[in-house]
């Protein structure tokens, strides 16, 4: 039903890529916990885009929050999305989800991806810019 | 068929020839065709006789309670005291004179066969809410299951977690304050609640009391007196006028008593809820007798369809970061420990906004005009969103007032959230129907009946197989439509879920788990190990008299009953215009 279509889920981060904030923040967690899977498009269609990474699991509260600033214009990030994600209590890594919404087709995005406890307190690092381009109307990534 | 039953119901039944009793305009039914289904009345019928059956059985078992002898000091009832507050409790919770037409106790929407969830398989499929004693006045959401909800602490905001935790009710609005047992106190709210039991006064609980045949049971726990209150003439008139109605003003105390008598009628209320939460907290209500109880004491073994659902339940699919059994996620890697817990909740005692879509079909959309008595249960028509614990924070429409202001600049964040509810008892059919999902079939290949259920807080999945796919494939199959408008070659909750009711504080835990067909039907699997009654028989599970239905798939059960929403007009200002205001996305 859903044409096969190649799209650009290019993602621009790589580890040189990533900033920290200001360390020393947050004592008895992971000192800055790093990407250890760069934010990639999960999927893509209808106005949805889910975008996932996977970092040192940040330790502190369950429940933390991938945040993820974007828009069309990598100059101006200003549309924020935030999810909460349970952090699997032990893991080494947690996987973070996002749930970007009201996205046109075929338009090109760039965001930063980053994550924050559950009182809002950064984990410490925040990607570099990425990019992913939303598939035609009617499409989805990954094609079915 | 439903006007002229209803009218019976109120009329005491009249003498007129069947078919042509006048429509009674005290009866609101302000719904369009096939929100209520079309044997309501008849269902309704049975249910109030099963219920009959258990309150007939525990008037017997009073019969049979010892004498109470208080020992020491503070007194103890040595020996019988607990089984008695707990007889007193089950008395309470299946007596229909606890309502404004003596035709609804608490147990209408809650009976064990059903896992203390709804007992009406045609209301599961279409309006979800139950009706009250008002008739038709419905509420919002689906009869929380209660087994187990006596372990949920008093609701707090842990700053640490930056979450709540505790309370009873969906939004967690029973918060348990004053009696310190959210339980305990979500049993004073159905009494007063417009939809439910209906008074307008809650001393027409200790007033039904004093009336009830067994009062002396009630008085021989505390004390000769306590129901001894000197009731106005208007009394009797009041408790069986429905709360809301236009006559009192917006008064919550009609019954004009003094203060001493108010203060009494007070008390009465707090044993009310305290001696019905003794019976939920009993093995009557939290068994402990499932086949995983079986399992956790080593004295039963898994099936591999059972342990691969487990293994799935607390690895691939994540479940049990938020429906807690006692051991540590094994998603994405091994985990060999053994259970740290032998009770586990199968919950974190938190809340969670699971992303699920607005049904149309809840009931609580349509009630936007006045009934009889001047009272409209919804303004707010398809404005009303349900935004749960956020909604309770801010003292908003259908919750109740929170009494804790500390608590109100979390709004945003509680938006959308609802309590985990445990997994426990999901599955719990009466036995004549073993199992909530169609299209199973037995080991002869003979199609297995099953009992229609209605699953999460707005009854959107109609089946554990469906609950299992949200879960699954929420992200995956994700639509900006509503309920009812998934696109042309789509299947809704099949490969199309439509857009998110509240779409802030959607958790991302799950959404896309590439789970296989297989894998969910062992999910479900696993669920099944969860319904009491394995070890010994669940009290009083054994009165269904209804029907049980066959056909369909689970995959697709209950989409012939969708309901189309209309175009909804924006989130009412009452819900969504009230500050701290929703946020970062508007709600639709
Ligand atoms: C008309 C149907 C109806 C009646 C009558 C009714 N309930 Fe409920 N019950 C519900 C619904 C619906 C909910 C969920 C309500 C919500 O969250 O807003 C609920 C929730 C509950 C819960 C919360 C469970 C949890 O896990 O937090 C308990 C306990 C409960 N009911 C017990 C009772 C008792 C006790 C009575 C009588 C005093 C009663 N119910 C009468 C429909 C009903
Ligand atoms: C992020 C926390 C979270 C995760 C992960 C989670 N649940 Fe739930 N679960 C909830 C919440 C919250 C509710 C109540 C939601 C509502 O009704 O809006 C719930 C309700 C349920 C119910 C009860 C529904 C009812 O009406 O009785 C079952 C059964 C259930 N979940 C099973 C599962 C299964 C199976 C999984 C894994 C595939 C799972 N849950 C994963 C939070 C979670």
């Amino acid at each position: 039903m859903f044409p096969k279509v190649t799209i650009a889920a290019t993602i621009l981060v790589a580890a040189a890529g990533i900033t920290s904030t200001s360390a020393g923040l947050l004592p008895k967690r992971p000192a800055r916990p790093a990407f250890r899977t760069p934010p990639a498009l999960e999927l893509a269609h209808h106005g949805i885009a889910v975008l996932r990474w996977s970092m040192d699991n940040p330790g502190g509260t369950d429940v933390h929050h991938g945040v993820v600033r974007f828009g069309d214009d990598p100059a101006r990030l200003t549309q924020v999305a935030r999810s909460p994600n349970r952090i699997n209590r032990g893991h080494a890594t947690t996987t973070f989800r996002v749930r970007l919404t009201g996205l046109r087709p075929g338009t090109t995005y760039y965001f930063r991806a980053a994550a924050v406890d559950g009182k809002g307190a950064p984990d410490g690092a925040e990607s570099g810019l990425g990019t992913f381009t939303m598939p035609g109307a009617g499409e989805r990534f990954p094609a079915r | 068929m439903r006007l002229a039953a209803a009218v019976c119901l109120l009329a005491a039944c009249s003498n007129d020839p069947p078919g042509q009793a006048t429509p009674d305009p005290t009866i609101y039914d302000p719904y369009p065709p096939n929100v209520l289904p079309p044997d309501l009345d008849a269902e309704i019928q049975r249910v109030r006789a099963e219920n009959a059956t258990i309150f007939e059985r525990t008037v017997a078992e009073w019969h049979a309670l010892p004498p109470l002898t208080p020992v020491g000091n503070p007194p103890v009832f040595q020996g019988s005291g607990y089984n008695s507050i707990r007889v007193l409790g089950t008395l309470m919770n299946f007596d229909e004179n606890m309502s404004i037409h003596k035709d609804r106790a608490c147990s209408f929407c809650h009976m064990p066969y059903a896992g203390f969830n709804g007992p009406i398989p045609s209301l599961n499929l279409t309006a979800v809410a139950y009706p009250g004693s008002a008739q038709y006045r419905l509420g919002k959401r689906i009869p929380q299951r209660y087994p187990y909800a006596t372990f949920f602490p008093v609701l707090a905001y842990n700053s640490d977690q930056g979450l709540f935790f505790g309370g009873n009710f969906w939004d967690g609005r029973s918060t348990g304050y004053i009696l310190q047992s959210p339980n305990a106190q979500q049993a004073q709210h159905p009494p007063v609640d417009p939809n439910e039991l209906g008074f307008a006064d809650t001393a027409c609980i200790a007033y039904r009391l004093s009336q009830a045949e067994y009062r002396p049971l009630f008085e021989g726990l505390f004390g000769p007196g306590s129901l001894a209150i000197a009731w106005p003439r208007d009394t009797e008139a009041i408790c069986a006028t429905p709360a809301g109605a236009a006559s009192f003003g917006g008064n919550t105390t009609p019954i004009e008593l003094s203060d001493d008598d108010r203060t009494k009628a007070n008390v009465v209320y707090q044993h009310w809820g305290q001696a019905i939460s003794l019976y939920q907290s009993s093995t009557h209500v939290n068994a402990f007798s499932s086949k995983f109880d079986a399992f956790l004491a080593g004295q039963y073994t898994l099936t591999p369809d059972e342990q691969a659902g487990y293994d799935l339940f607390r690895g691939k699919a994540n479940c049990n970061s938020c429906h807690l059994d006692g051991r540590g996620s094994a998603v994405g890697s091994t985990d060999t420990s053994a259970a740290a817990d032998v009770t586990p909740p199968f919950t974190c005692f938190g809340y969670a906004n699971l992303g699920l879509p607005l049904n149309p079909a809840v009931a609580i959309f349509y009630e936007s005009t006045p009934d009889a008595v001047g009272f409209t249960p919804n303004p707010d028509g398809f404005s009303f969103r349900d935004l749960g614990l956020g909604t309770f924070l801010r003292s908003g429409p259908g919750s109740a007032a929170n009494p804790n202001s500390d608590w109100t600049p979390f709004a945003p964040g509680a938006d959308g959230a609802m309590q985990v509810l445990t997994v426990r008892n999901v599955a719990l059919t009466p036995a004549a129907c073993p199992t909530t999902d169609a299209g199973r079939v037995d080991a002869q290949g003979a199609p297995v009946p099953y009992f229609q259920k209605a699953f999460f807080h707005n009854g959107y999945a109609k089946s554990l197989k469906q609950l299992v796919h949200f879960y699954n494939t929420r992200d995956l199959f994700a639509y900006p439509v509503t309920s009812g408008h998934c696109p042309t070659g789509t299947t809704e909750k099949v490969d199309c879920w439509p857009q998110p009711e509240v779409p802030n504080n959607i958790d991302m835990t799950f959404g896309n788990l590439g789970l296989t067909e297989r894998e969910e039907d062992l999910i479900v699997t696993f669920m099944e190990t969860l319904t009491d009654g394995f070890t010994t028989p669940f009290p009083n599970a054994d009165t269904f008299t209804g029907t049980c239905a066959t056909g369909g798939s689970a995959a697709t059960q209950g989409n012939d009953h969708l309901i189309a929403a209309p175009p909804l007009p924006p989130c009412a200002a009452d819900i969504c215009g009230v500050p701290p205001l929703p946020g970062p996305a508007t709600i639709p």
